[in-house]
């Protein structure tokens, strides 16, 4: 009884996380100019890196996405979906300490100013769910 | 040695999405034109990293007597003709021209950047938050 109410809570959290990125990389996808300014506006890569990952974060994220919902290639997804989120996580904490006032770009444009501990916790509840949906792959 | 199969798995995994991602990432990039790429708006903080770049006061002359960008030229629409050309001889070829306004409502910015455009010189970008964003950097 318990596994299987795991398992159910397993593949729920599998589509929420999953289902998370591939809306962020769509978001961001469909406005690289506006991805563009928020990678700058936090001041951490060179110009020609800032444009490539304009192009390419979005894709990494509604690839992994879909193999984290998919469960194919699942162990590689949930790899670079950790990275990523720490990733985040280290940009935000760079931006809080130097106090930018800036837009977080998580979620394309238009989210206003960052309320960096609310974006924090976001990112550290992100990162527990893809530990334990790892801790569960192993488990299986 | 089972850790190291599972380890090469990962890697193996983390690879195939990594190159998909990175493939549709130049397709996408290689499939806006240039001149679509150089349209729209740009973060002080990006626009400040620009370089060599051509800033563009797109306000008033009062406005622009009053206070500017240092270096920045004026062009507005009401006097387009007397002084675009001091913007086209000030401007090099390749080089990134910023317009700004007086906020980010206005749509002064938009009609210079987009008139600029015309004569493909080089990238054009609005000022995200105009001369409030500047004063207040």
């Amino acid at each position: 009884m318990e596994t299987k109410v795991m398992g159910i809570f397993t593949k729920i959290l599998s589509f929420l996380v999953g289902g998370l990125f591939v809306i962020a990389g769509a978001l961001k996808a469909s406005d690289p100019s506006a991805f563009f300014n928020a990678i700058e506006n936090y001041q951490i890569l060179p110009h020609a890196l800032a444009v490539a990952a304009t192009f390419f974060l979005p894709y990494l994220e509604i690839f992994c996405g879909m193999a984290v919902i998919f469960k194919r290639l699942h162990a590689g997804a949930l790899v670079l979906l950790g990275g990523m989120t720490l990733v985040f996580i280290v940009a935000l904490l760079l931006a809080w300490v130097r106090g930018l006032n800036i837009e977080c770009g998580c979620f394309g444009a238009g989210d206003g100013p960052v309320n960096y501990g609310v974006a924090l916790i976001r990112d550290l509840l992100l990162l527990a769910a893809i530990g334990f949906l790892w801790w569960r792959r192993e488990r299986e | 040695m089972a850790g190291i199969v599972k380890l090469r798995t990962v890697l193996k995994q983390a690879g195939v999405l990594l190159l998909a991602a990175g493939l549709l990432a130049v397709v996408a990039g290689l499939s806006i034109p240039l001149e679509e790429r150089a349209e729209g708006e740009i973060g002080l903080a990006a626009a400040l990293r620009l370089k060599p770049v051509i800033w563009i006061d797109a306000r008033s002359v009062a406005d622009y007597d009053a206070e500017h960008v240092p270096g920045a030229l004026l062009l507005n629409e009401e006097n387009w003709s007397s002084l675009v050309p001091k913007v086209l001889e000030s401007w090099d070829s390749g080089c990134t021209a910023v317009v700004y306004c007086s906020s980010p409502g206005t749509q002064a910015s938009r009609e210079v950047a987009e008139r600029l455009r015309d004569f493909k010189l080089g990238p054009v970008f609005v000022l995200q938050g105009g001369w409030i964003a500047w004063k207040q950097r």
